[in-house]
């Protein structure tokens, strides 16, 4: 079986983003993966640095088994909130037409197929009310429901998400947590990354536990324990972030492997 | 007839700004229209010093090199001095439009340049300098370049506009998809570029910041659909022209000036209207509470 | 010759209008560097750069309501106008989804044409007092008189009075808005403050430098001053002096080669003492970075170079011929060369006879290079979780970054151990 996702070695340490070292792990497919950490342990660098939008001093990643450029059209991004300008004059339908472009390129016409699929993954979010509705007038939940159909219209079979359920009311937490069991039982892999320690038993089958380095990596019940938190949460490694400023102080050349 | 010819001048110029202005302002990148406009002096007027002419090839590549050079500039004050952005582009287009000036100052008999024209234009003397085609007197150059320009800015936004979209509006998704949001900012960048240059004559640096930004906002602020925002964006820019023109005309003014103005009105109304509506809005919410509570 | 001369008869104020240009642009640019310290550090050199577009339809209808080119109307005009601009731009800001770049690029360029337009106007209308006027738009210095002079200096006073009177405040807010607000520092008050000092230093700095590069005055000499200092003090003090040399400077040459404009002159001169700043300066200078670099790879050389002097046996001294010794590096010839003179100047080998062989300096050096990389080794394995073999490269590269007090750090962290991940001896 292949994995979803592995990564070598992966490290990155520009200045003003949080760091990643030697990021080493090979995850399963078919299952709902969380990535948590503290603030600052570089969980949103270490998706990033997967999907290619930064790159890595040291070492890279696989999904399926093969480099990002030949699968891309297996996977789905879905970016913080905070990311794009709420303000921009779209309609709920436009955004979620975009996780269409991919397949269509510069000219294509969306087709009837395209309809469908945009219809479809909007129903599935309970968004289709709001199909002509102003992106700038969605809450914070909705919006995220918004974000998430765009994710489905792209019928990926891995699908990376940064927070989803931050700033969203429980009705949509609830709502998405469901919608991604159900994503799951299909047979989609999702990396989440989250933030709430409660909630973390109860969504994810598997873990990946991040402070700046990897913690562990395992099935949830493994390496949900009182020590392995414990060192996730209890303050970072001293002596590596002594070494990331004399680095970038210093400006020391970094090998890329 | 001049009547005429000048507006459409100025139409043409509105328009293709229009177009870009709604993206530039969308990306939050209004400002850069402004150093462009402002760091081309040099390459233009070393055009003009060089080639003894108004030709619009020489002028062309003067203006690319100086973008190339201010490019360089803020790059290296921001990327490898570390400078904060803003000033990186401050430092940088300053330098550039203070070179310009001095440049025209040391040609001045040499090149057909005054300072004022500049900065602000001089759109009334379009329609006095004519081209020919094959004997045929075939109306002002300037609407035949700027004419040019609108059809290849229309085509290659028309050409890349989900790109354009999509990197506007959620970079980190394209950049997902294997879009390169790099590539297409510098597409953008080429075409304000292009369209700052050959408006110089008519409207001056200044003033196509005007048109790169005012009309845009105006209609952002009107509408929630970006398509519509484009069309009307031009349509600010367009109905600006015709009435900046006679405004100018009233008042003995420049021309350019008086169409700035009438855009800066346009935004004031909309932006008042909309205030308007924003708190008709809230005391007709708050009237249907206080109904449904009864 | 002549233009020794010319700069000469400047310096010595030899013509009497020289001492007003002198003083003139002196004061106008010394005040513009400190105020523009702090608008550079809150991140607003753009509102320089509106304010200064933004004072032209003051001005003009100044002149249009007082009907004479009175300095001090225009001001008053130039600062009403200015300071309504700023006040615009914050408002469309917060009051709809107009975002701030785009406030201030329309707020700029309209009212820039507005006062484009009235220009036109009045000269159109063959108003003979008004010739000058575009003075305004483009600076001249030479166009000054000592009423000016004087009126700068009071404006001047006023302005630098405020700002000591202000600082600690000023200061605050420019690092840390929320906070200063948080701990109940007068916000609005102190923003009122900068605001109307900003908009008085560019309505009368129009005059020496014109309406365009105006911004530049605000933004550059401080820019310039952050290559030299972090503290805000020194910063403030270097950007007075360097604006105050530049509309010295300026004015100098301006006035030597007649018909030039002084604005733009001001601005090539204080974009120079930037660039200048920016390669030589000792905060993020180019020169310095350049420097640095070559210390890291001069260090990387040598320690990589007497690693392979080190001999895990004995610990003690070794002894290599060039072949031999190239034969155990990755190196090439030539770097092996230079790195071998490295090692030979620093004392930590000596040659004779074509044989290398270590010092006891030397191989006290390699043993301290080796015990780094496989701490470093031991450390990522333990806490990193990664298999053995995947730690030696990234050591490779790290070693060399080890300080003593990280090495300290590391040996205490790891209880003092005594073998690496590959079940080697770690050399103390």
């Amino acid at each position: 079986m292949k994995p979803s996702v592995e990564t070598h070695n992966l490290t990155v340490i520009y200045d003003k983003k949080p760091a990643i070292w030697n990021i080493d792990f090979t995850l399963p497919t078919g299952k709902i993966i969380g990535i948590m950490g503290p603030n600052g342990s570089g969980k949103s660098t270490l998706l990033k640095a997967i999907m290619g939008i930064i790159e890595p001093n040291i070492g890279y990643s696989k999904l399926f088994d093969q480099d990002l450029e030949d699968v891309r059209n297996k996977v789905s991004y879905v970016p913080q909130r905070q990311s794009v300008d709420w303000d921009f004059p779209a309609s709920v339908w436009d955004v979620v037409a975009m996780g269409r472009y991919a397949t269509k390129g510069l000219f294509k016409r969306l087709s009837k197929e395209d309809h469908r699929m945009i219809e479809e993954s909007l129903s599935k979010v309970n968004m289709t009310p709001f199909t002509n509705r102003q992106i700038s007038q969605l809450s914070g939940g909705q919006q995220q429901r918004v974000f998430l159909a765009r994710a489905l219209a792209q019928n990926a079979d891995l699908y990376l998400m940064d927070e989803p359920f931050v700033g969203v009311d429980a009705a949509t937490e609830q709502a998405i947590i469901n919608l991604l069991k159900s994503m799951r039982d299909e047979g989609k892999t999702l990396l989440v990354v989250h933030h709430d320690l409660h909630t973390a038993q109860d969504y994810f089958e598997h873990m990946v536990l991040l402070n700046s380095r990897l913690v562990a990596e395992g099935p949830t019940s493994e390496v949900f324990t009182k020590d392995i938190l414990t060192e996730t949460y209890g303050g970072t490694l001293t002596t590596l972030s002594k070494v990331a400023s004399v680095l970038q102080e210093k400006d020391f050349p970094m090998r890329h492997k | 007839m001049i009547d005429f010819w000048i507006i459409l001048t100025a139409s043409l110029v509105a328009t293709t700004t229009a177009i870009l202005g709604c993206f530039l302002i969308m990306r939050k990148m209004a400002m850069i229209g402004d150093a462009i406009s402002h760091a081309v002096l040099p390459g233009i007027v070393i055009a003009y010093y060089i080639s003894h002419s108004r030709a619009s090839f020489p002028i062309l590549i003067g203006a690319a090199a100086s973008g190339m050079v201010v490019t360089y500039l803020i790059q290296f004050f921001h990327q490898k001095v570390k400078l904060q952005q803003d000033a990186s582009i401050g430092i940088s287009y300053t330098f550039l439009f203070a070179i310009g000036i001095i440049l025209i100052s040391l040609f001045s008999g040499n090149v057909d340049l005054d300072q004022d024209c500049v900065l602000y234009g001089e759109i009334a003397y379009v329609p006095l300098d004519n081209l020919s085609i094959g004997g045929l007197y075939a109306g002002p150059r300037q609407v035949w370049i700027l004419g040019t320009t609108l059809i290849i800015i229309l085509t290659s936004v028309i050409v890349a506009y989900r790109k354009l979209v999509l990197t506007t509006f959620d970079p980190a998704f394209a950049s997902a998809m294997g879009i390169s949001v790099v590539l297409w900012q510098y597409y953008l960048m080429a075409g304000v570029s292009l369209t700052t240059v050959v408006s110089f004559e008519s409207v001056g640096a200044v003033l196509v910041i005007a048109f790169l930004s005012g009309p845009a906002a105006t209609a952002f602020l009107l509408t929630k659909d970006f398509k519509k925002m484009l069309y009307l964006a031009v349509g600010f820019g367009i109905s600006a022209s015709i009435l900046g023109y006679y405004t100018a005309v009233w008042l003995a003014g420049s021309i350019a000036g008086a169409i700035a103005t009438i855009i800066g009105l346009q935004f004031a109304i909309a932006f008042i209207y909309i205030q308007f509506l924003k708190k008709a809005r809230i005391s007709e919410t708050l009237e249907n509470k206080a109904l449904t509570e009864v | 010759m002549e233009f020794f001369t010319e700069i000469l008869s400047f310096f010595t104020f030899s013509e009497p209008n020289v001492k007003v240009v002198f003083w003139g642009s002196l004061i106008l640019c010394s005040i513009s560097g400190l105020v523009g310290t702090f608008t550079l550090l809150r991140k607003r050199s753009l509102i320089g750069d509106v304010i200064s577009h933004a004072v032209l339809p003051g001005i003009a209808l100044a002149f249009i309501i007082g009907q004479q080119k009175n300095p001090l109307y225009l001001i008053i005009g130039a600062t009403i106008t200015g300071w309504i601009s700023t006040y615009l731009v914050d408002y469309i800001t917060k009051h709809s989804k107009i975002k701030n770049d785009t406030a201030i690029a329309l707020i700029l360029s309209v009212f820039f044409g507005v006062g484009v337009l009235l220009l036109t106007h009045i000269q159109h209308s063959g108003n003979a007092s008004q010739s000058g006027l575009d003075q305004f738009i483009f600076g001249r210095a030479s166009a000054m008189n000592m009423s000016d002079v004087w009126l700068f200096s009071i404006v001047g006073t006023i302005i630098v009075i405020l700002i000591v009177i202000f600082f600690r405040g000023l200061s605050l807010l420019s690092f840390d808005e929320n906070y200063s607000q948080s701990i109940g520092f007068p916000n609005e008050l102190l923003k009122l403050v900068l605001s109307i000092t900003t908009v008085t230093t560019v309505a009368m700095g129009v005059q020496a430098v014109g309406v365009v590069l105006m911004s530049a005055l605000l933004i550059t000499p401080a820019a310039c001053a952050k290559f030299w200092t972090n503290k805000i003090i020194p910063m403030a003090i270097l950007a007075v002096v360097i604006s105050g040399a530049s509309g010295v400077l300026g004015s100098a040459i301006s006035y030597t080669y007649n018909g030039m404009p002084t604005g733009p002159w001001i601005v090539v001169v204080v974009s120079l003492f930037a660039f200048i700043s920016a390669f030589i300066g000792s905060k993020n200078g180019l020169l310095k970075k350049h420097l640095q670099r070559n210390k890291n790879n001069t260090k990387i050389l040598r320690e990589n170079t007497i690693k392979l002097f080190f001999n895990p046996t004995t610990l003690g001294e070794t002894r290599y011929n060039f072949e031999d010794i190239f034969a155990k590096s990755k190196m090439q010839r030539a770097t092996l060369k230079k790195g071998l003179n490295l090692l030979k100047s620093d004392k930590l080998i000596t040659v004779s006879n074509g044989i290398f062989t270590t010092t006891n300096l030397g191989i006290e050096e390699a043993k301290t290079i080796v015990r780094k990389h496989r701490l470093w080794e031991l450390y990522i394995s333990r806490f990193m979780h990664l298999q053995p073999d995947h730690v030696h490269d990234d050591a490779e590269g790290i070693e060399h970054v080890i300080t003593p007090e990280i090495e300290r750090e590391l040996e205490k962290e790891l209880d003092f151990p005594t073998k690496d991940p590959h079940d080697s001896d770690i050399p103390y």
